[in-house]
Parts: structure tokens; sequence; C-alpha cells
């Protein structure tokens, strides 16, 4: 190994070391009766409360609706703010303020944004819509300037060369290329959105989060745990689906 | 009949030392054949996009169908381009776009933008670009994704491109270049037969020298942005090339590949 390795890992150890000198569990020898109750209790997270199948499954389909919403929106804001940020296609006056502003929206966790909506519109989904549209404006723009920057332009110059206007370049040498990597960022985006969807009840903006804090709030850990259940299984099944069509799609 | 002409047509790219193109004159005919030729960096490509003002000129004077065209822009360009068929060496095809649509990007400058940004085309221009494809053996490919197809079948497609336009001019910036010799010796012999079947004149640049003296019916030599030679094949030989280059140019290109 090298010097410079050897410091590498020296200094990688010691930053360990110091970050886990305060992480240490809080409740001492209660530790294990509590955890003892929250996993293999009665009401534990293993005994999941099937009765609660209906009211989850209404949860997870209000976080489905606002993931889905929320990641439509940002894709249209994205759209036009990712042509504004594109070097090659917008001028550097508009480009390099809206780049700005892009990575200051994905500074802003859901979360956050979550809890400013509720104050403006109210509790409820509308406020998660909004909160997963406008964070994931900040992502989703930037990767849709970067996929317009990489554009392969040999196409755009053979219409340029049969006098096509510039809507030909368009719609014939530019769209065929962004739209596929568009709709794959575009999925990616929604699965992480559903994860945050997940969760944005919390907060009361809507959605299976709601239900999990209330089950939480109440340590009934054994309807926690059919919660997560449904969490598992709706998430999995949409990255699944997600990632084949993404797949075709590039 | 005088097709083409340049008078004094020089390129000099901002902010390099060197112009690209000197003073070149020249003159192309109906129905014409012209290779133009010499090592790389001699300006050939610049000469080619100078003349559709894919780059536009910093001298001298274009005339195309007698017409001065030095100075056009916005709708006249683009007019002008509609006339003139574009190869390009690495085809430049839309590889998302099926066969077909590549084929019928060509009338793109030759069709209202309403009704091509739709994706609405006549069924006589439809019919035309299945002849065309026909025509270049590729009746089979059409519906095929364009990047899914050989390098050979890429290019003629997009010559196929080239020729739905009806263009009077065809200009081909080292169309065989990524081929293999072959399939190069195919795709020439078709674009060869195209041109003089429709009576389009057709300046190709080449950097093989004895594909130049089997296929053109003229020869342009340039040299550093200079043309140094300008006759018909006939007159033309292998020799006469190494005394312009001071080396025989085809030995020094196949020993680059």
């Amino acid at each position: 190994m090298t010097k410079r390795s050897w410091w590498f890992w020296l200094v990688g150890l010691g930053a360990t070391l110091w970050a886990a000198r305060d992480m240490v569990p809080s409740t001492g020898e209660k530790g294990e009766e509590m955890a003892n109750a929250l996993f293999w209790g009665e009401r534990g997270l293993f005994r999941p409360d099937w009765d609660l199948l209906s009211p989850v499954a209404s949860g997870l389909t209000e976080s489905l609706q606002i993931a889905i919403v929320g990641t439509t929106i940002a894709g249209l804001f994205a759209l036009l703010l990712g042509m504004v940020a594109a070097e090659n296609i917008s001028t550097p006056a508009l480009s390099i303020p809206t780049k700005a502003l892009l990575s200051a929206i994905r500074t802003l966790p859901e979360l956050l944004m979550a809890i400013i909506f509720i104050v403006g519109v109210g509790p409820g989904p509308f406020a998660g819509v909004l909160a997963l549209g406008f964070h994931s404006i900040g992502t989703l723009g930037k990767l849709t300037a970067e996929i317009l920057e990489s554009l392969n332009t040999k196409p755009m110059e053979a219409v340029v060369a049969v006098g096509g206007r510039r809507v030909s370049i368009f719609r014939y040498a530019a769209w065929p290329q962004v739209l596929p990597e568009f709709l794959s960022v575009l999925l990616y985006r929604f699965e992480i959105n559903i994860r945050a969807a997940s969760i944005l009840g919390m907060v009361g903006a809507g959605g299976i989060g709601k239900t999990l804090m209330f089950a939480i709030n109440a340590r009934s850990w054994d309807r926690v745990g059919t919660i997560l259940v449904g969490i598992v299984v709706v998430v999995a099944v949409v990255d699944n689906i997600s990632a084949r069509v993404r797949a075709k799609l590039v | 009949m005088s097709l083409l002409k340049t008078v004094g047509l020089g390129m000099t790219y901002s902010g390099a030392p060197q112009p690209a193109l000197t003073s070149v004159n020249f003159e192309a005919n109906e129905g014409e054949f012209i290779a133009v030729v010499g090592p790389s960096g001699a300006g050939k490509s610049t000469f080619l996009r100078c003349l559709n003002q894919l780059i536009t000129p910093t001298e001298g004077q274009l005339f195309f169908e007698g017409e001065e065209t030095t100075h056009l822009k916005g709708e006249p360009l683009r007019h002008l381009r509609t006339r003139i068929g574009f190869i390009f060496q690495d085809y430049n095809l839309q590889g998302r776009l099926s066969v077909l649509q590549n084929v019928l990007t060509g009338l793109l400058g030759q069709r209202p933008a309403l009704q091509t940004t739709l994706g609405i085309w006549s069924k006589k221009d439809v019919e035309k670009a299945h002849w065309l494809l026909r025509d270049l053996g590729l009746s089979d490919q059409s519906q095929k994704r364009a990047d899914a197809l050989s390098g050979g079948q890429q290019q003629r497609v997009s010559i196929a491109r080239a020729l739905i336009q009806s263009p009077r001019l065809i200009l081909a910036d080292e169309p065989v270049a990524s081929l293999d010799p072959p399939t190069a010796h195919a795709v020439l012999k078709d674009l060869k037969r195209v041109a003089k079947e429709e009576g389009i004149t057709v300046l190709i640049n080449l950097h093989h020298i004895d594909l130049a003296l089997e296929y053109a019916d003229r020869i342009l030599g340039l040299r550093d942005g200079v043309k140094v030679w300008d006759q018909p094949t006939s007159e033309t030989s292998e020799s006469s090339f190494t005394e312009i280059y001071g080396r025989n140019l085809k030995a020094d290109d196949l020993a680059k590949e």
C-alpha cells in the first residue's frame, strides 16, 4: 500500500470512530424488554393485524396517487425548466440562474416542503402532491438539462441540411432522443416518490403515513407491521414494473 | 450547363491562424460525378459544407443554377438547401426512428411544418420513400429502427433521404470512409447509378485515390485549402497525385487504417 492510501484508511477509520462515539442506545437495560415487545410481543411488528388491511389499502392507494400526480406535475415543469437550463439550447444569462434555482430546490427535503405547503393549502394529499412535485422539479430539471446537453447533434445537422425548420429539427432529430431518456428518469423519480409519499402523511400531507403515524403513537406495533408489509409490497411492485419499462425505453 | 460555381471561395474558422480554404474557383456541370480528393486537413469537408452553407464562407461568391446564393439567410437559404442533398460520413440518421421515417426526413424542408410535425405524410411521399428503399435493396427494412441496420445499409438510407428531396446536387462528405472496402464499393456504385439515372450532379469527398479514379468523371484536388488539380479522370493517374502531394496518397491512407 502506498503512503497515501494508508492515510486514507486512517482518516476514514478515525472519522467513523468519532461519529460512532455518540451513537449509543439511550434505553439502557430496558432495551431488551422493549425490543421484545416491539418485534415479538402479542402486538408486535411480526404479528401483523390483518383486520387493518382495508384502511391500509386505501392509504396506500392515496400515497400512490400522490406520487403519480406529484411526479407528473414535476415532469411538466422540469421539461420547461430543463430547456431553459440546458446550455446548448438556452443562453448563459438564463441557463446559469436556472441551474442555481434547480439546485436550491433540490436541497429542500420533501418533508420540509410538505410542512410548508400544509400551512399554505391545509393538511391532506394536495399538500403532499405539491411537496413532491416541487422537490422533484429540482432533480428532474437538472437531469432533463443534462439529457438535452448530451444530445447527438448529427441527426439535427441532417435536418438543417435538407432545409428543415427549427420545429422539424426538434420533432425529427431531438425529440426521438429526448423522450425515452426523459421518460426513463421520470419513472425513476416516480420510484423514489412512491417511497416519499408513504411517509408524507406523518406530517399530515396525505397517504398511508397518517395511518402509520397513528399506529406508532399508539404503540400498536401489530398495525405498524401490517402497514410496513403493505408499503414494501407496493414499493417492490412499482420498482419492478418501472425497472422493466425503463429497460425497454433506452 | 453550369449548375454550381464558386468564385474565390475562402473560409477561415474564427480563431484559426490559417484559412481552411483559399480562393477556390470551381464550376460543376449538370450530371457530373466529381470527386474531391486530398489528404485529411486539405479542406475537402469545409469546401462541401460551404456549398450548402452548413458553414458560412468568409470570402468569395457562390452561384447555384446561375443565381448568386452567397449571402442567403432564413427562408431563401432553407429553400436552397431543399435542392441540395447532403450525405454524411456517419450517416446522421435518427437511430430511434424507423428507416421509413428517416427517408421522409429528406422532405422536411418541402412540406408544411404543421403537417410533418404531426407526423402526417401524403401517400405519394410514403410511396416514393418505399420505392427508393426498394431501389437501394432495403425494401424489407423500412419498419426497422435505423440504428438496427448495418453501416452500409444506414448509408443507403441516407442516400434515399437525399434522393427523396429530388435534388439537383448531392454533396457527399466521405460517405464510405466508415465502411469496409466491399461495402464501400457497393454503396458508391449505388450512388453513381442513381445519380446518373436522375441526372443529379454529385460532389463527393474521397481520400482514397483509387476509389476516385474508379468512379468519378472529374477529379478536384485540394491541398492546404488550395485547389491544386481540376481535370477529367481520364487525364488523372495515381502518379499525378504523387507529384502533387509529394507522396503516394493511396499507400499513406492504407497505412493509417
